[in-house]
């Protein structure tokens, strides 16, 4: 073990002996809002102009963020998009600067050893054009173990066994344009895998691909951490894939840290019976303000807007109090409104349903993929 | 299910950093890995890649017909007594090498991170233990060996059909001014990409620079014709030391029109425009990064 490595471990030990993967200390970062006035806006900005940006020209995407992910662990942060989930990962990864606080990623600092931390981190954006389209899945997966600085020899071999492992070895010379969004994704996870980081950050990894493709990478996901002893931190705002593939789940909502626990744990905060969950069609707008004025004792309600069209009605969610009892209420108040009914469940909390509760603020729009 | 994390020990990261041989080594392939990745990019693209081969021929001939049609043949009486030689075809043959190799600092290589930001790559890049300076040097490395196809293209069809005539036994000193030019011209190209990383627009500080340093540099016209002030700021560009000197070499007769040592000018434009370009670039990777600007276009 090289002195530096040595180094390194002394650092994340703490004093009760836990060793951390991924330590933030007061985390935060925050963006100027830019308002734009138009091509001659510049003109007409007065002194009230000036007086309303420096009262509220910032948006804090992080605020004082502490989270301690122990190796080996996956780490789910959930939150609604907008929530501070990918600023959280950019920090990490080094591609953002925060503003205070400090990083430690495999016991580096972020700030002043980014080219270590670099290496102990494969990263997993979302989205379609991360990688190269007009070079082949090998090409791609060659030219970046180069950016990893790794050497020829072992990133030939290493490339062909993550194809393998992907199973796109026999597509591994077609260029990126003719794969399929999911097989994409996966070159994109080999790419984060190839210097066998131990650290992973996949941000909504999941997203935009079909629930077969989904599975197949949740699967994967699992693996890399139960038999790789990967440490994993995934940022989804899918609850289900949260609530099946993590081990401990940040709740974050407005770049807070709201709760930071177990899936289990974290549902045994909503009891039983205390969850109705009504899919409706077409709701009229004020039938949240409807329902929360006849059901005064509900903690939460809460109207979560559907896409009719792609097949996901509307769901209203009343949390807390003796919502089981107020079922007749509800429905009855639903009809006055002659809105059409899909189906209603109580109980059985979801992680959503948690969140909720938490924060009145909803986790997805149009529910779970 | 929580994991007790004391069964598990942090592990080691085998990658090499700081001044260290291996390091050196490992950030040079990934120089010479960008520079492939952007030839088998071009090369995806045929059509477009024997366009960008044969443009320093299409570009170069309105120039010398221009010219030519001015002066009613190949030998002009006042460039001779500007310069020495009246040659024209070599005259602009020279300069217009030096046009092609402009565009490789402030186009190739001030648009190689807005290239990566276009193709939606440039975070993957930024998380990897690499230099980004390699980005620029790996585009630099790859428009250099372009330019130099097409500028080979060039001198056979000028020489067929205009009949160029320069003089041979001045070649290797010529290239070794040319060598201490693309030293200094990398180092501004790199402030370029620097620059249009922030600015983003980043083919108008392109083409700002690419026109500014066309006039200053002694292309199709003797350095003597622009203003005093202009000949002055021409010193601070590496083109136009650098295209006087290859010109006193190969063109037989020619004058230089300015006095002093091509050679340590260069080298000392080298050195400053590196370091300046080095120093850009690292307050703009910072500055990128503070911002959170990096992915927006």
């Amino acid at each position: 073990m090289s002195l530096k490595m040595c180094v390194m471990l002394s650092l994340v030990v703490n004093k009760s002996g836990e060793v951390f993967s991924i330590q933030t200390v007061n985390l935060t970062k925050r963006f100027a809002k830019k308002r734009h006035r138009g091509v001659f806006g510049f003109l007409r900005r007065n002194q009230l102009d000036r007086d309303v940006i420096e009262k509220n020209g910032v948006t804090v995407a992080l605020n004082k963020v502490n989270i301690k992910i122990c190796p080996g662990e996956l780490f789910g942060l959930l939150g609604p998009n907008g929530s501070g989930k990918t600023t959280m990962i950019k920090c990490l990864s080094t591609i953002l600067i925060p503003d205070e606080g400090t990083v430690r990623v495999n016991g580096f600092d972020a700030q002043k050893e980014t080219s270590m931390v670099r290496a102990s981190l494969g990263m997993v954006v979302g989205g379609e054009r991360t990688l190269y389209w007009k070079l082949t899945a090998r090409d791609n997966l060659m030219y970046f173990a180069s950016l990893y600085k790794m050497q020829r020899a072992h990133a030939k071999r290493r490339v062909d066994e993550l194809l393998e492992m992907f199973h796109l070895s026999d597509r591994a010379d077609e260029r990126l344009e003719d794969y399929s969004t999911g097989m994409r994704q996966k070159v994109t996870i080999a790419r984060a895998l190839l210097h066998d980081p131990p650290i992973l950050l996949l941000d909504e990894p999941t997203l935009g691909l079909d629930p077969g493709f989904s599975r197949q990478i949740r699967r994967q996901i699992r693996e890399l951490s139960e038999k790789h002893g990967k440490t994993v931190l995934l940022t989804t705002h899918y609850m289900d894939e949260a609530d099946q593939l993590c081990d401990r789940v940040a709740f974050i909502n407005s770049g807070n840290i709201v709760a930071v626990d177990t899936p289990n744990r974290l549902k045994a905060r909503v009891k039983e019976k205390e969850i109705v969950e009504v899919t409706v069609y077409s709701p009229p707008a004020d039938i949240e303000e409807r329902i929360r004025s006849l059901l005064p004792d509900a903690e939460v309600v809460k109207l979560i807007l559907g896409d009719e069209d792609k097949g996901n009605p509307s769901r209203i969610k009343i949390i807390g109090g003796a919502a089981e009892e107020h079922v007749g209420t509800v429905i009855d108040a639903l009809r006055q409104k002659n809105v059409r009914i899909g189906s209603l469940n109580v109980g059985v909390p979801t992680l959503e349903d948690v969140f909720i509760k938490l924060t009145g603020a909803k986790l997805t729009e149009g529910g779970m993929q | 299910m929580e994991k007790n994390n004391k069964d598990y020990r942090l592990r080691e990261v085998k990658c090499p950093s700081g001044f260290t041989w291996a390091n050196v080594k490992a950030e040079l392939r990934a120089i010479w890995e960008a520079n492939v990745k952007a030839w088998k990019i071009d090369f995806a693209y045929p059509v477009s890649f024997v366009r960008q081969l044969i443009s320093p021929v299409v570009f170069m001939i309105p120039y010398l017909l221009y010219g030519l049609v001015l002066i009613g043949g190949t030998y002009s009486e006042n460039l001779a007594q500007l310069v020495g030689t009246g040659d024209v075809v070599a005259f602009i043959f020279t300069g217009y090498i030096m046009m092609g190799f402009i565009g490789t600092a402030v186009w190739a290589m001030g648009f190689s991170m807005r290239r990566e930001q276009w193709f939606g790559t440039l975070e993957a890049i930024y998380v990897t233990p690499a230099s980004r300076l390699g980005q620029v040097l790996g585009m630099a490395l790859h428009s250099t060996v372009h330019q130099g196809m097409g500028t080979l293209i060039q001198a056979v069809f000028i020489y067929v059909t205009f009949g160029l005539g320069l003089n041979m036994s001045g070649i290797l000193p010529a290239l070794l001014i040319f060598a201490l030019m693309l030293f200094a011209l990398y180092g501004f190209g790199i402030v370029i990409a620097a620059v249009s990383m922030i600015l983003k627009e980043g083919w108008i500080v392109s083409d700002s620079f690419y026109s500014i340093m066309t006039i200053l540099s002694p292309v199709a016209y003797p350095l003597t014709v622009l203003p005093t002030l202009a000949q002055q700021a021409s010193a601070i560009f590496p083109t136009a030391p650098a295209l006087i000197g290859m010109r006193t070499f190969l063109i037989y007769d020619y004058v230089p029109e300015v006095v002093g040592n091509v050679f340590l000018h260069l080298l000392a434009l080298g050195i400053v425009w590196i370091v300046f370009g080095v120093f850009v670039f690292h307050l703009t990777d910072k500055y990128v990064r503070k911002k959170g600007i990096l992915k927006k276009y």
